[in-house]
C-alpha cells in the first residue's frame, strides 16, 4: 500500500485536437500542502478537474488511497473523500449561505419530510465561526461581495470532511486579513492529516504555507520540489522558462494633463459615503481598503451601473450625467468588473465577439455592417499584446482558461479607447509574468495620457501602480497617500481607521 | 483570418448546431425515402406546398426566436396571432378601412403589445413567461370582446393571393419566408444590434456592464416577435380569408418544437435564424409524413410531443459537456 493520498499518473488531455496535459504526473500525501503553479493555461485548472471527474482524462491513471479509480461525475470522487474549491465561484445566488454551504446533502438535515433550514443555519454558522469568518448564513449570497462568497465556498468545501481539498486560486480575491484566516485553517487541516493541493499565482504565499511545490509549463509537469529547496525567482523561471525583470516604478508629475474626472460628494446607499476626488490624464491613482470598504461600489456608481443617491460626476471639468454603463462608455470610461464570471465574460461567444462588445461602432463597415476582418484582427492584436493563450481569436470564451479569459476582458477594455479607465481587480487569477507585462501596460496607457484607477486588494499592486493611494474604510475615503508617502503601514492604518 | 473563421464556424457548430447538421441530413433522407416510397411527394407542387404551408409558421417562430435568445420566453404570440387577425378583418370588412392602412394599424398595434411585454419584463421585473401569460390572457379577452368569438369573413379575395398566389412555381409565401429570413440573418449575424441579442442572452449582467443598452435590446426583441408575428397572423388568415379569435391557439407549441428543433437554446445566447427556417422545414415535412400515412391529428400531437422532449434532452445533454 501507497502512504499517498493521491496519485496521478502520466495523465494525457487533449480538447478538440489541443494538448491541455501532457503525461503528467502529481501525488499528495497525508498533512501536506503541495501547491501547483504554473502560467495561464498551463494546465493546473485542467488536472484538478480531471482527478474530481469534471473532465475525462485521454489515457493516464487515478490512484486515491491506494486505489486504482473511475470517477465518471464529481459525485463519485466527492465519495471518495475529494472536495474542490472552484476558481470561478459556482454559488446559487438568490439561496442563503447556509443552504449554499450545504447544497445537494440537504437531505442529512431534513426531517422525513421538511427541510430543516434551523438545524442547517446553525451547522453553517460552525462551520463559519470554525474558519473564522463573519458571515451570517442566513443571508442570501447575493447580497455578499465576491470576497465573502470566495469564504463561502472555502466553508462549503471544508463542511464535506473531506480527506483531499484542492483549492484552485481559493485568494484570488481576499485581502491579506482574509487570506490570513484561510492560512490558519489550512494549518489546522494539515494537522488533521489532509491532504491539500493549492494553486495560487501569488508566489510568496508559498513560502507561508506550502510543503511542495509543483510547476506546471505548456500542460508539461517540469517540477516538484520541497519548499526549503525553493526561493521566488527560481519558481518563476521554472514557470516561464526565462528570467523576468521587475522594473520599480516611475511616475513623472509634469507629464499629467488637466483634470479628467471629477467626483464630489457621491452617495449611494450605504457603501458609498460622501466620496469626492478627482485624477489628472497621465496619472494612475489606486484605491484601497479592505473588503467591503466600498471601492467597487463606489466605481460601479461611477460607471452609472449602480444608483446614485446624490452628488456630481464631472468630467473634462463639466457635470455629465451618468445614468448606466452604456452613457459611461459614451462618456470614454471603462470599468473592468472585479467579478469576471458574472460581469466580465460572455462565455457563449468568441474572444473577438467579447473584445468588440464595448465599441460594436468601431467596427462597422457601411455603417451598419459588422467588419468581422476588422474585429478578429484588432482581437488578434490584443491576443499577441497580452498573450492570451488560445488555440484562434474565434475560441469561445468558456474554453479559455480563467487568467486567459481575465486577459481578454482587459483586451475589451483596452480597445474601448476609453480615456478613463476603472480596474477593479485587473490582474485577479493572472500569471507573475503576465502581470508585470499588463503594469508596463497600464503605465503606458497613463503615459499616452489616459486617466486610470486600480482598485486592488493587493497591497503591492496598489503600491507598485499608483502615483496617489485613496484609502476607504465603511464607504468613506479615509485619507489619501501620494508617491513619496504611499506604504503599507499608512494604508492599513488608513483603512482600519473608522471614519469618525 | 480564413483560418480563423473556419475554427469560429467550427466552434459554434461545436454543441447545439450538431442538431442542425444531423437535422438537415435526416430531412435530406426522409425526402429521399419519401419520393422513393410515394412518387407523388417528388412533385414540384409538393415540395413547394411544403414550403408554402411552413412559411408563415417559419415567420412566427423567427419572431419568437428573438425572445428564446436573450433568455426569456414569449407566452403571448398566440393571443397576438388571433387578435391581429381578428381586428384586420374586422376593420376591413367592417369598417371598410383600405387593406394597407388595417395593415399598418395592426403593425402598430403589435408594436405597442411587444413594448408593454418588455416594458413588464424589463422594469416590472416580472418574469417573461408570467408577463406574456398575462398579456396574452388580456389580448384573448379583447379579441373575443370585439368579435364575440365569432369569425369575420368576407376579406376580399386579393388578399388570398397573400397565402396562395405565386410567382411561376414558387409561391409568394416562400418568397415572403425568404426575404424575412434573409433580412433577420443579415440582421443577427452581421449588425452591432443583432450582436447585442447574442451578448444579452448569453450574459446580460456583462453586456449592461460593456456598456450595451440591454433595457432596449430587451424591448426590441419583444417588439420584433411581436412584429413577426402579426405578419405571420396576416398570412394565415389570408388563407381563409377570413379573420378568426382562435387562428393561433395551437401554435405556440410548434413555435417552440421549430426553435428547439433548429438549435436555439432555451437557456439563452446560442442559435441562428437559418436553424430556425431548418427547424420549420423539418416539422412541416415530419407533418406531412403523419398526414400521408393517415396519422390522425390527436397522434400528431403526442408525436410533435416526443419530438419536442428528444430534442430537448439532446440539447441538456450535449451542453452537459
Ligand atoms: N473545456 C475546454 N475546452 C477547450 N479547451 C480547454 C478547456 N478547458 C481548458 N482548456 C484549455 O486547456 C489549457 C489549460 O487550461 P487550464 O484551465 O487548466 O489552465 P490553468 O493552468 O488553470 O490556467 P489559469 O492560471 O489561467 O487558471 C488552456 O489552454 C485552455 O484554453
Ligand atoms: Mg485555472
Amino acid at each position: 500500500m501507497s502512504k499517498n493520498l493521491v496519485e496521478l499518473l502520466n495523465i494525457n488531455k487533449a480538447f478538440f485536437g489541443v494538448i491541455a496535459l501532457d503525461k503528467v504526473s502529481f501525488d499528495l500525501i497525508p498533512g501536506e500542502v503541495h501547491a501547483l503553479v504554473g502560467e495561464n493555461g498551463a494546465g493546473k485548472s485542467t488536472l484538478m478537474k480531471i482527478l474530481t471527474g469534471i473532465y475525462q482524462r485521454d489515457s493516464g491513471e487515478i490512484v486515491v488511497n491506494g486505489e486504482p479509480k473511475e470517477f465518471p461525475h464529481v459525485r463519485e470522487s466527492m465519495k471518495a473523500g475529494i472536495s474542490m474549491i472552484h476558481q470561478e465561484l459556482n454559488l446559487v445566488n438568490h439561496l442563503t449561505v447556509a443552504q449554499n454551504i450545504f447544497i445537494g446533502r440537504e437531505a442529512e438535515f431534513s426531517s422525513r419530510f421538511f427541510q430543516n433550514d434551523n438545524k442547517i443555519n446553525q451547522k453553517a454558522k460552525e462551520i463559519c465561526e470554525e474558519i473564522g469568518i463573519d458571515i451570517d448564513p442566513e443571508i442570501e449570497v447575493s447580497e455578499l461581495t465576491v470576497a465573502k462568497q470566495q469564504m463561502v465556498e472555502i466553508a462549503k468545501a471544508l463542511s464535506t470532511d473531506s480527506e483531499i481539498i484542492i483549492m484552485d486560486e481559493p485568494t484570488a480575491s481576499l485581502t491579506n486579513e482574509e487570506i490570513r484566516d484561510l492560512f490558519t485553517v489550512i494549518k489546522r487541516l494539515k494537522k488533521q492529516n489532509k491532504g491539500i493541493i493549492y494553486i495560487s499565482h501569488k508566489l510568496e504565499e508559498l513560502f507561508q504555507i506550502a510543503d511542495r511545490v509543483s510547476v506546471m509549463r505548456d500542460g508539461n509537469m517540469v517540477d516538484t520540489f520541497p519548499i526549503e529547496e525553493a526561493d521566488e525567482d527560481m519558481i518563476i523561471r521554472k514557470m516561464v522558462g526565462r528570467e523576468i525583470k521587475i522594473k520599480p516604478p516611475t511616475f513623472d508629475e509634469s507629464k499629467f494633463g488637466k483634470v479628467a474626472l471629477e467626483v464630489i460628494n457621491l452617495n449611494s446607499g450605504d457603501m458609498v459615503k460622501e466620496v469626492s476626488f478627482s485624477i489628472r490624464y497621465g496619472e494612475i491613482v489606486g484605491f484601497a481598503g479592505l473588503v467591503g470598504a466600498g471601492r467597487s461600489e463606489t466605481m460601479k456608481v461611477i460607471f452609472g451601473a449602480d444608483h446614485k443617491d446624490s452628488g456630481e460626476i464631472r468630467i473634462d471639468g463639466n457635470p455629465v450625467t451618468i445614468n448606466n454603463p452604456y452613457d459611461a462608455v459614451n462618456n470614454s470610461i471603462a470599468y473592468l468588473s472585479e467579478d469576471r464570471k458574472s460581469e466580465g465574460i460572455i462565455t457563449t461567444l468568441p474572444i473577438f465577439e467579447n473584445i468588440s462588445l464595448p465599441k460594436l461602432q468601431d467596427f462597422l463597415k457601411l455603417s451598419f455592417l459588422l467588419n468581422e476582418q476588422k474585429e478578429i484582427k484588432n482581437a488578434e492584436e490584443m491576443i499577441k499584446l497580452l498573450d492570451v493563450r488560445t488555440p484562434s481569436s474565434a475560441q469561445l470564451l468558456q474554453y479559455l482558461s480563467g487568467g486567459n479569459q481575465q486577459k481578454v476582458v482587459i483586451a475589451k477594455w483596452l480597445s474601448s479607447n476609453s480615456k478613463i479607465l476603472i480596474f477593479d481587480e485587473p490582474t485577479r487569477g493572472i500569471d507573475v509574468g503576465a502581470k508585470d507585462q499588463i503594469y508596463d501596460l497600464m503605465e503606458e496607457l497613463a503615459d499616452q495620457g489616459n486617466a486610470i484607477i486600480v482598485v486592488s486588494s493587493e497591497m503591492q499592486e496598489i503600491i507598485r501602480l499608483s502615483n496617489r493611494v485613496f484609502v476607504m474604510a465603511e464607504g468613506r475615503i479615509t485619507g489619501e497617500l501620494s508617491s513619496k508617502n504611499i506604504s503599507q503601514e499608512k494604508i492599513m492604518s488608513l483603512a482600519v481607521n473608522r471614519a469618525s | 483570418m480564413s483560418d480563423s473563421k473556419q475554427r469560429l464556424l467550427k466552434s459554434r457548430l461545436s454543441l447545439k448546431t450538431i442538431i442542425n447538421d444531423w437535422m438537415i441530413v435526416f430531412l435530406f433522407i426522409v425526402l429521399v425515402a419519401l419520393s422513393s416510397l410515394n412518387p407523388n411527394f417528388r412533385t414540384t407542387t409538393n415540395i413547394m406546398n411544403i414550403l408554402r404551408q411552413a412559411s408563415f409558421v417559419a415567420i412566427i417562430a423567427m419572431g419568437e426566436f428573438f425572445v428564446i435568445l436573450i433568455g426569456h420566453m414569449d407566452m403571448s404570440i398566440t393571443s397576438i396571432i388571433n387578435i391581429v387577425s381578428i381586428f384586420f378583418a374586422g376593420f376591413v370588412v367592417n369598417n371598410g378601412i383600405p387593406m394597407g392602412l388595417s395593415f399598418i394599424i395592426v403593425l402598430l398595434m403589435s408594436v405597442f403589445i411587444g413594448i408593454i411585454n418588455g416594458l413588464l419584463v424589463v422594469y416590472g421585473k416580472v418574469p417573461s413567461f408570467i408577463a406574456t401569460l398575462v398579456v396574452m390572457n388580456i389580448l384573448k379577452g379583447l379579441s373575443y370582446i370585439y368579435s364575440g368569438g365569432l369569425p369575420i369573413s368576407g376579406l376580399p379575395s386579393s388578399f388570398g393571393k397573400l397565402a396562395l398566389g405565386r410567382l411561376g412555381v414558387i409561391p409568394y409565401a416562400v418568397i415572403l419566408m425568404i426575404v424575412v429570413a434573409v433580412i433577420l440573418y443579415v440582421y443577427t449575424e452581421h449588425t452591432a444590434i443583432g450582436r447585442s441579442f447574442y451578448a444579452v442572452g448569453g450574459n446580460s449582467e456583462a453586456s449592461k456592464l460593456s456598456g450595451i443598452n440591454t433595457n432596449f435590446v430587451i424591448i426590441l426583441a419583444f417588439v420584433l416577435c411581436a412584429i413577426l408575428s402579426s405578419i405571420g397572423a396576416l398570412g394565415l388568415t389570408s388563407k381563409t380569408l377570413s379573420g378568426n379569435v382562435t387562428l393561433g391557439d395551437n401554435i405556440l407549441f410548434d413555435v417552440m418544437t421549430i426553435c428547439v428543433l433548429g438549435g436555439t437554446s432555451l437557456s439563452g445566447g446560442r442559435g441562428r435564424v437559418v436553424g430556425v427556417v431548418i427547424g420549420a422545414l423539418f416539422l412541416q415535412v415530419i407533418s406531412n409524413i403523419m398526414v400521408i400515412l393517415g396519422v390522425n391529428t390527436y397522434l400528431q400531437w403526442v408525436v410533435k410531443g416526443l419530438i419536442l422532449i428528444v430534442v430537448v434532452l439532446i440539447d441538456s445533454r450535449s451542453k452537459k459537456e
